[in-house]
């Protein structure tokens, strides 16, 4: 069947204004709006331009507004959305360099102004690194959900602070503070409160929930803010939680017995002869 | 440490107008009799309770809306110098309507 | 046409080359609650009945404010202003007051399901995200849709309490 794409097109040096291009193309059972866009390349229109890489969900960089949502163009199948007209547009909140790619650096320069490193007071250690610290499964769970992000802007998009100001750190590098707060690896709260506790940062979020609907990952940023308010709340009026930062595992720790529950299942092939 | 304090205080007050509010709410529409007539509105201006009771709602309301006026703004206006501006407006506007609130609610009181 | 396009020079078409068409959509952007979750509209109410409350707010300090003087300047200003005093009835205006005890009560509740959410309670606790993604949105509808059915009741009680049709 024939499916109609309305795609943004931009081209700074030739244009004022942006304007929508119409193509229309065969989609087949299992087509995704990459391939689709990369049939409109090929057999259509070649000045088209977007970012794509892994073309599978990992990368994050072919993220762009499809019918209004902003999702991985990769992940998203034409015929679910089950309408004859598709409208691409490039992320929004983010300016536009050519058609539907658009320039992130803001996502990376509020990434990095978060600090998203392991802060530890002991400064020897962290240079030349000796050890391992330890940390086990269920300090891991706290944290790992946020760790799965791929950066592909699609929260920053939908976030209605994000496209009113563009200081605004965003649900992306909020959710990557907490993850590092949460982390019992970390001892460097008290450095990012500075950025987190300031006019742009956490508390200008009101919970609209944008980012966790269209995160293409399921890696939940509303949450995240929700919960990096409430450590920031209860530092600020004094309940400190005594919070257990992981320790050094000292060599004579790898030569003891694993416990229990930590132990591997028995093999089920036989090792060879 | 001053935004997480301000939104600590924020969502307080928010707590505290939603029962002060709500009583406002019963008292003018649910209570009988016409709560705006000239004598009821004068019982109220001799009574302690009301003085009382209006100079903490007034100055909670107050907080609580120009904080939210404020982060309404300051999406709009994002350099460090405006929102200095900004936080210098409303912290005066505040200010001066609670004043003007105070004096309408305690003279007649003290006058009566 | 364009700025750079008149002239050949390198530094115009650098200039051009790093042109970029700002999107950032500002107060538009508050409305596309519709095509995207339904948190996103509560949003959008939250924001803008704290907007006519805050105005209406500094309005009635002032107007109230006129009981300190006299009992005839109070009972002129109520004629002028009010929808239901003493026998002067505005339809207007009463109506715009029934509106804005809705914005009221909406506010409330919508602060009431906040204050919960924002302090982190109701919307789950971190876990690994296994396909299909069960994020906060799925964790805190089911208080914030009670919330919303105890507004609308209160909302269907005001109607009655100010237009009482039954005619009791």
């Amino acid at each position: 069947m024939k499916v109609k794409f309305k795609v943004f097109r931009f081209n700074p040096s030739k244009d004022d204004k942006p304007y929508y291009s119409e193509y229309e193309i065969e989609v087949y059972k299992g087509m995704t709006v990459l391939s689709a866009l990369n049939e409109i390349k090929e057999k259509i229109d070649s000045t088209l331009s977007w970012r794509q890489s892994c073309r599978m969900g990992v990368c994050g960089s072919c993220a762009m507004v499809i019918n209004g949502k902003p999702s991985l163009a990769c992940q998203t199948q034409v015929l679910e959305l089950k309408t004859d007209e598709i409208t691409i547009e490039p992320l929004k909140s983010f300016p536009v360099i050519k058609d539907l790619a658009c320039d992130l650096n803001n996502l990376f320069k509020h990434h990095t102004s978060i600090k998203p490193y392991i802060i530890r007071k002991d400064i020897e250690e962290t240079v030349n690194p000796k050890e391992e610290y330890i940390q086990t499964p269920e300090e891991l769970e706290n944290y790992l959900q946020f760790a799965y992000c791929i950066k592909c802007g699609a929260c920053i998009s939908a976030c209605p602070v994000s496209q009113s100001n563009e200081d605004f750190l965003g649900p992306q590098a909020l959710m990557s503070a907490l993850r590092y707060i949460y982390d019992s690896r970390d001892n460097g709260f008290e450095e990012r409160l500075a950025i987190l506790d300031s006019p742009n940062g956490c508390f200008r979020c009101h919970f609209a929930q944008s980012c966790s609907y269209v995160c293409p990952k399921g890696v939940d940023p509303a949450k995240a803010i929700q919960f990096l308010k409430r450590e920031i709340v209860l530092y600020s009026i004094g309940i400190k939680k005594k919070k257990k930062i992981s320790q050094l595992q000292e060599l004579g720790e790898k030569l003891k017995e694993t416990p229990e529950k930590y132990k591997y299942p028995e093999f089920t092939i036989a090792k060879p002869q | 440490m001053k935004e997480g304090k301000l939104w600590f205080f924020h969502i307080i007050s928010g707590a505290f107008l939603i029962i002060l509010l709500g009583g406002h709410m019963y008292y003018m529409h649910l209570s009988g009799g016409d709560p705006l007539s000239v004598e009821n509105t004068f019982k109220r201006a001799k009574d302690l309770f009301f003085p009382l009771s209006y100079t903490i709602f007034v100055g909670l309301a107050l907080f609580h809306g120009l904080y939210g006026l404020r982060g309404i703004l300051f999406e709009r206006f994002n350099t460090t110098f405006s929102q200095k501006v900004i936080n210098v407006i409303l912290i005066l506007i505040g200010i001066l309507f609670f004043i003007y609130a105070l004096l309408t609610t305690w003279i007649p009181y003290l006058r009566r | 046409m364009p700025l750079g396009a008149q002239h050949n020079s390198l530094s115009f078409k650098i200039l051009n080359i790093m042109k970029r068409y700002q999107n950032y959509p500002g107060i538009v952007g508050w409305f596309y609650g519709g095509k995207l979750n339904f948190e996103r509209i509560l949003f959008l109410l939250h924001r803008l009945t704290g907007i006519i409350l805050i105005f209406y707010l500094l309005v009635h300090i002032i107007v109230v404010g006129f009981r300190a003087y006299s009992p005839e300047l109070w009972d002129k200003i109520m004629k002028l202003i009010s929808g239901h005093y003493n026998g002067y009835y505005n339809p207007i205006i009463y109506f715009l007051e029934w509106l804005l005890l809705v914005a009221v009560i909406f506010h409330m509740m919508n602060g009431l399901r906040l204050i919960f959410l924002e302090l982190g309670f109701f919307i789950g606790k971190p876990e690994r995200p296994i396909y299909p993604y069960k994020s906060s949105i799925d964790y805190q509808r089911a208080f914030s849709w009670i919330i919303m059915i105890i507004a609308g009741i209160f909302i269907i009680w005001s109607l009655f309490v100010f237009y009482n049709p039954l005619g009791r």
